[in-house]
């Protein structure tokens, strides 16, 4: 049906008819091509920063290089300079804030025990002195359901939540049942529980980690002293 | 002051002498979209308000898990689907200027879609599915149904254009013949049994997931648009040569961007960065389509005031612009970061599945009905559903925005999850707010269908078709 092709005022010729809609072929807008410019510019740019230059990280790149930037591997953890963060109130009271966002959901307001294990008997699954504890948060038991914090925390923040455990240890607050190896790092030395890597940081005498140990249980006898000894060899 | 919903509105004068075995066929595609809309985002509503109240009962087949695939699917292939291919019989056969090739194939296609979706339902509520692939939960027998009534209407569609009378194939026709093929091709690939599980049940996932809504819903609805705007304003199109570019960037754009519902995730990293370029190249498509109707529309300011279907379509077409600009940005990396996982992406979902597709399926369905079946609906009605519809959807989306937002930022801040949680509570009573006030116009909606089905007397008066009448 080829209906006569008029002149339509506002826009211009037109140039097809169907079913009584006119169709007019007015140029592309010069503004719209600014579109196509800048989807363009903005496509090589961004392949370029993250395919050939590799400006852009990976998820795999950027998560080592948060897992570099948290600093200090669980390796070269210093047990001394745990042992002074266990006897310094400014971090386990900076610890204490940590547990409570983070940790209280698994493990109980008092450290109780939740999903996770109560903290403050003397058995651990994963070992009690203080590198361990470190090592344990830091590393996480992802297939058990505790997640690793290192990378989320950081360092510090890990040291200070270790600080704030260390200081439970042994209070014995009343919640889950303890669970794991008795560990008794205080005085009696020989602590039974102790893995590796504790023993090879202690290199020759008690290490300092388990010094420490010994002076919080000592230092705060209290309920701890009963357990103690019963879990004693 | 106008008062906007007691200006009356232009009164349907012309009533089109349309054949009327195509007008049963249309009202009867058009009044189950009706019911399915009704159904579907009753559902929606209820785990809307799930979000609020957890507890609200215990009864298995009302469970999250099962409900909301029921929403879902119900409201894409039940009400969309219904709705679009009602009104693309209509367009096809007119703008062809040819009776319709078969009405019976029309009618077995509609039955076919009923079936899949009332069975599929029933098979998600019993717990029944095809694993948690969003939009393709429903297990592949149920499916076949639903792609054999597109495979039907595309057959059906394809011989009445060729069969056309007129010499071009008018824009419309391009979009829905492109939307029903591609999403043949889609409804196969995603059900082929190797891409059930492992890797590629991911990668197929993206790209299923996308072309769903950027194959089906949307070409399919422009194309309606490009019949309804300019025939309902009485204008002509603004630019063939913008409509054309849009189709067509539209078709080798959209294909390559299913990757950016998996950033960060498995899938090659280099495939992530195609999906992320070719999303922002969208903005291309989408400028060059909503300018072209803008323009059209350009000084009708009296026709969206003076009648009640432009209003839907002029929202349909800005929203089609906010949302799609809304997904551009969210498929750039350090923006999705923020947003995947959460409400936000559930905001993009409606702005575009309603604010953009349901409005303009409606701007037709109001535009078309009363002329077909020289019935009208009343105009307070009318104009209820529309701003009931209107301002709940804006509280759906503001308020799902705003939360999303809040939400990415709490887990990027490494917070605890709950926080996030609590966070979120009250976004969610807003997004039930709103909900309510679109679910109260679905009601009206079905309701102002139902006044506009054509009376038994004029079934009569309209026997017989002859010819289409020459443009007036
Ligand atoms: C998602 C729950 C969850 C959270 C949150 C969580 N933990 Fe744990 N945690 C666990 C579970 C479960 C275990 C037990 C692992 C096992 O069985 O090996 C555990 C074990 C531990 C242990 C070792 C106990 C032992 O007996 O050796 C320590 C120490 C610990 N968590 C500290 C923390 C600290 C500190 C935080 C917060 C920074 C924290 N956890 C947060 C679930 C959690
Ligand atoms: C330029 C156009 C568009 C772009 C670039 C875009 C981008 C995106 C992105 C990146 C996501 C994933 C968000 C995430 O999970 O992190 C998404 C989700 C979604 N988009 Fe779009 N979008 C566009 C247009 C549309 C349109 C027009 C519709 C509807 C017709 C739509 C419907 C959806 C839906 C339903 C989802 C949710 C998918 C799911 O269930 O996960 N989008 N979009
Ligand atoms: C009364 C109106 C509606 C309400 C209250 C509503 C509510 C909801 C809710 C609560 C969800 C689940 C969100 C989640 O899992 O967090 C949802 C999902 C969804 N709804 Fe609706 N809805 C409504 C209407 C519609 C309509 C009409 C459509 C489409 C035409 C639609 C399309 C979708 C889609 C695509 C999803 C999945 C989103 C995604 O995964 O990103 N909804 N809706």
């Amino acid at each position: 049906m080829s209906e006569g092709k008029r002149y339509d005022e506002i826009q211009g010729k037109i140039v097809h008819v169907y079913d009584g809609i006119e169709e007019a072929d007015n140029d592309l807008p010069k503004w719209w091509l600014w579109t196509l410019y800048g989807a363009i510019v903005f496509a090589i740019g961004y392949w370029f920063y993250y395919q050939e230059f590799r400006i852009g990280k990976t998820p795999v790149e950027a998560y080592e290089a948060a897992a570099a930037a948290s600093a200090t591997t669980t390796a070269d953890i210093d047990p001394t300079k745990l042992a002074e963060a266990a006897t310094n109130p400014q971090a386990i009271a900076a610890g204490q804030g940590v547990f409570a966002t983070n940790c209280a959901v698994c493990h109980g307001d008092k450290a109780e025990g939740k999903i996770g294990p109560n903290l403050t008997d003397d058995r651990w699954l994963h070992g009690g002195s203080g590198v361990d504890i470190y090592r344990t948060i830091f590393e996480g038991v992802p297939s058990k359901g505790m997640p690793n914090w290192g990378p989320t925390l950081g360092a510090k923040s890990v040291e200070d939540v270790t600080a704030y455990v260390m200081s439970l240890r042994g209070t014995n607050v009343p919640g889950k049942p303890p669970e794991g190896e008795p560990w008794s790092g205080d005085a009696a030395g020989g602590a039974p529980a102790e893995d590796t890597a504790a023993g090879a940081d202690a290199g020759s005498g008690p290490s300092a980690a388990d010094t420490n140990a010994a002076d919080t249980n000592a230092a705060a006898p209290g309920p701890a002293s009963p357990a103690t000894p019963t879990n004693a060899p | 002051m106008r008062r906007p919903l007691t200006v009356a509105k232009a009164p349907i004068d012309e009533v089109i002498d349309a054949d009327h075995q195509l007008t049963r066929l249309v009202f009867a595609f058009i009044t189950a979209s009706a019911v399915w809309l009704v159904f579907g985002t009753l559902v929606g509503l209820y785990l809307s308000l799930k979000f609020r109240w957890p507890e609200i009962d215990h009864v298995p087949w009302l469970t999250f898990g099962r409900l909301r695939p029921i929403h879902t699917n119900t409201v894409f292939w039940g009400f969309a689907s219904n709705g679009m291919i009602g009104l693309a019989y209509y367009v096809v056969a007119r703008t062809s200027r040819q009776r319709l090739h078969s009405y019976k194939l029309g009618w077995i296609s509609l039955a076919l879609i009923q079936i899949s979706v009332v069975a599929g339902d029933i098979c998600l509520a019993a717990g029944i599915n095809n694993g948690a692939q969003e939009y393709r939960e429903y297990i592949w027998p149920v499916m076949a149904l639903f792609a054999g009534a597109l495979v039907l209407t595309c057959y059906n569609f394809y011989w009445t254009i060729s069969n056309r009378t007129t010499k071009e194939i008018y824009i419309s026709n391009w979009y829905i013949m492109g939307a029903l093929l591609w999403t043949i091709s889609l409804a196969t690939i995603a059900y082929l049994p190797f891409y059930q599980y492992g890797f590629a049940e991911t990668a197929i996932q993206g790209y299923y997931m996308h072309q769903g809504v950027g194959m089906w819903f949307t070409p399919m609805v422009l194309g309606l648009t490009y019949y309804f705007l300019p025939k309902l304003l009485n204008k002509p199109i603004y630019s063939y040569s913008l409509g054309v570019l849009a189709f067509w960037t539209q078709m080798v754009f959209y294909t390559m961007i299913g990757a950016h519902h998996f950033l960060y995730s498995p899938l090659p990293w280099w495939l992530q960065t195609v999906a992320i370029l070719f999303s922002i190249g969208m903005l291309v498509t989408v400028v060059a389509g909503t300018a072209n109707f803008l323009l059209t529309m350009k000084g009708s300011g009296h026709a969206v005031r003076n009648t009640y279907a432009v209003p839907f379509l002029l929202v349909g077409v800005v929203y089609y612009f906010v949302g799609s600009a809304q997904g551009s940005f969210e498929a750039l990396r350090s923006l999705n970061m923020i947003w995947h996982f959460n409400n936000y992406t559930i905001g993009h979902s409606h702005i575009t599945m309603y604010g953009f597709v349901t409005f303009l399926i409606w701007g037709g369905v109001y535009g078309l009905l009363p002329r077909l079946s020289g019935r009208e609906a009343r105009q307070l009605f009318i104009g209820m559903h529309f701003w009931l519809a209107f301002i709940g959807v804006l509280i759906y989306g503001v308020s799902l925005s705003i939360g999303g937002t809040l939400q990415g930022l709490s887990w990027l801040a490494g917070k605890p999850f709950e926080d996030s949680v609590t966070l979120m509570a009250p976004y969610w009573l807003w997004r039930a707010i709103g909900g309510t006030l679109m679910f109260g116009s679905h009601l009206l909606f079905a309701y102002n269908v139902w006044c506009m089905l054509p009376s038994k007397s004029r079934d009569e008066a309209v026997e017989t078709y002859t010819e289409v009448p020459s443009a007036s």
